[in-house]
């Protein structure tokens, strides 16, 4: 049968948890995957155990996408809102993007949170077309 | 300020102070493959099965393959604009097409948008693409004819409202032109058609919506087309699309013609999105459930009960084969849910025999139940004439000396031959055609030689609808050969030999 990328996945973020990054490992890692044909999911599996890895810690990742720069109180009250909200620790990163006209997107593992100007204008635009 | 602009502004006050302005949550992934018009992506934990998807250029998806970590969709439209890393999200609604009367005259795409540059199509009902069929209460048995206009199929190979009527046959066959001159002689007879275009070429295409145009079948006739320039997703959605369009006339009560134009690239299209989806490929390479594909279809069709409401979809697909071969994977298959077939062959055809049916291989799984009285009661004599002719024909090639009895068997066989035979865009309204077997099938051509029947029978049609055209309307509305009808009929075909021959 054939191993998925998440068990791949769970294999190498349970590994990382007990032993510390290094070349052999990393190593050793992508000669099981050419073995079995999967070295192109490497991304995949390296994500998904970012993921894993970061649940077991009580974090959350969070992307955070503003139409203008934010100041570090900007993302300390953020990072407090989510906190407050999840229970968890955030792990913000965010990035600027001028198309939102004003406000911020959030990205929360599936979850798009669109409170962005540009994504009111569409909203509106959609209610006018029904 | 006029009152009419007033109301607008108000309107749109209205709508703005209504407008909420919180935050929205949508389920989002991101793309981590795309091409072919397949997309791999990660993230939409909760998609469904057939759900809509949008990608973050605007265009639609629709998720197919739910796997552990990722959703595998095919894109409907082009896939440029589309890569990794896009961002994907969920719709929460299922696939669906608009409907309405506004679509019939028009050509319209896999998605209900207007391709005929007649402007946008507007409608405020939407169908989904993938329905239950109807169950067996709501059903009735077929008892009304589809009238395809061609002596042959309405004579022997009767079709039914209702009914699942396969033509199959080698490519260049007649195939096309059989669903074609269905459609054209559909007119007056309250019956919409849908003519669904897969995988065919742009130009054929362009010459049929001509054909119907000059006929004046456009006025109830919808074209779906997903051509062979169009991409495998939209060509995989097409019949469904066509079929959920003929679906809202079935809820309104009518009757509904839809051809299928044709399965075998609709086979190929799913094929190829299946393999793309990485589904493993079975028997010819087709995923597991390309049966399910066809049957899910064509059971769509049917014939609803009154007490339902009423109305019908008949469904004419098409299949191609391969060398006349009917035992291929794709066309079993589908003989297999049909209720009947027309078998069309390149021998018959290049021998001149247009439309080239095989009457042995065809069959009608409704048969008489979808004609009307009168053409019960002269076809089942013709059909037996025309295999008494079929097996004498082999015997005559051998022999030199033949009875008088054999010979006049080969020449009415003979006769019933010509007749049958119909030029392309021709079609005969199902009167005419009782006349022209009555007076084969009682003798009344006896006297005609086999070149000269088809130049007979053209003039008979003129003369019976100029000169007695009351014996015609009778028989028309009657639909059946009472004894004064049919003395009426047999009068004014001797009328009509009398004065061919004077001329």
């Amino acid at each position: 049968m054939k191993t998925t990328p998440r068990n791949y996945a769970k294999a190498l973020a349970a590994l990382l948890k007990t032993q510390p990054v290094t070349a052999e490992l990393v190593q050793n890692f992508v000669k099981i995957l050419r073995k079995s044909h999967q070295e192109k999911m490497l991304n995949r599996i390296v994500n998904i155990a970012e993921q894993i890895l970061i649940e077991e810690n009580g974090e959350i990742k969070v992307d955070v996408i503003s139409a203008s720069e934010m100041t570090e109180k900007n993302i300390a009250d953020l990072g407090k809102m989510i906190e407050s909200a999840t229970n968890l620790k955030p792990l913000i990163s965010y990035k600027v993007d001028k198309g939102l006209k004003g406000g911020v997107k959030l990205r929360v593992k599936d979850y798009m949170i669109d409170a962005s100007v540009s994504g009111k204008i569409e909203m509106m635009k959609r209610s006018f077309e029904s | 300020m006029s009152e009419s602009s007033s109301n607008i502004i108000g309107l749109l006050k209205k709508q703005l102070l209504d407008f909420k302005t919180q935050a929205s949550t949508e389920e989002v992934g991101t793309v981590i493959e795309a091409g072919d018009g397949v997309v791999r992506a990660t993230g939409l934990s909760n998609a469904k099965s057939a759900e809509l998807l949008e990608f973050q250029n605007g265009t639609l998806g629709w998720a197919l393959n739910l796997e552990e970590d990722t959703v595998g969709a095919v894109i409907l439209g082009e896939s440029e604009g589309i890569k990794e890393g896009d961002t994907v999200k969920s719709t929460g609604r299922i696939l669906s097409v608009p409907v309405g009367d506004q679509l019939i005259g028009r050509v319209v795409n896999a998605l209900g948008q207007a391709l005929d540059g007649k402007g946008a199509i507007q409608s405020d009902k939407y169908y989904p693409v993938e329905k239950i069929a109807p169950g067996v209460m709501f059903r009735k048995s077929v008892d009304r004819p589809v009238q395809t206009g061609l002596r042959a199929i309405d004579a022997m190979i009767p079709i039914g409202r209702g009914q699942r009527e396969l033509i199959i046959g080698d490519r260049q066959t007649g195939k096309t032109a059989i669903a074609v001159d269905a459609i054209i002689n559909q007119k007056g007879e309250d019956m919409i058609c849908i003519y669904v275009a897969i995988g065919q070429k742009e130009s054929k295409i362009a010459k049929i919506v001509t054909e119907l145009e000059k006929h004046g079948s456009m006025d109830y006739t919808i074209i779906v087309m997903a051509g062979a320039s169009h991409p495998a997703s939209l060509q995989f959605l097409a019949p469904y699309s066509g079929c959920a369009m003929a679906e809202y006339f079935l809820d309104k009560g009518k009757d509904v013609l839809i051809v299928y134009d044709d399965l075998s690239k609709h086979a190929n299209s799913y094929r190829q999105i299946s393999l793309l989806l990485k589904r493993p490929p079975g028997r010819e390479a087709f995923p597991g459930d390309i049966f399910y594909l066809h049957s899910r279809l064509l059971e769509r069709a049917c014939c609803i009960d009154k007490q339902f409401g009423g109305g019908s979809i008949t469904a004419l697909p098409v299949i191609e084969t391969q060398a006349g071969d009917l035992s291929a994977y794709i066309p079993t298959n589908v003989i297999s849910i049909t209720d009947g077939q027309i078998f069309l062959e390149a021998d018959l055809f290049y021998k001149g025999i247009r439309p080239a049916i095989n009457v042995g291989l065809s069959v009608s799984r409704v048969g008489s139940a979808a004609q009307i009285k009168a053409m019960k009661k002269i076809a089942g004599k013709m059909r037996l004439e025309l295999a008494q002719y079929r097996e004498l024909a082999v015997f005559a090639q051998f022999g030199s000396d033949l009875d008088a009895g054999t010979k006049k068997q080969l020449d009415r066989g003979a006769r019933l031959t010509e007749i049958l035979k119909q030029g392309q865009y021709v079609t005969t309204p199902v009167e005419m055609q009782v006349a022209i077997i009555y007076a084969v099938t009682t003798g009344l051509t006896d006297d005609v030689t086999v070149d000269e029947i088809q130049k007979f029978m053209e003039e008979m049609f003129k003369y019976l609808k100029t000169s007695h055209s009351k014996v015609m309307t009778e028989l028309k509305e009657k639909k059946e050969l009472i004894p004064e009808v049919e003395s009426a009929l047999k009068h004014a075909i001797e009328d009509f030999k009398i004065v061919n021959k004077k001329s």
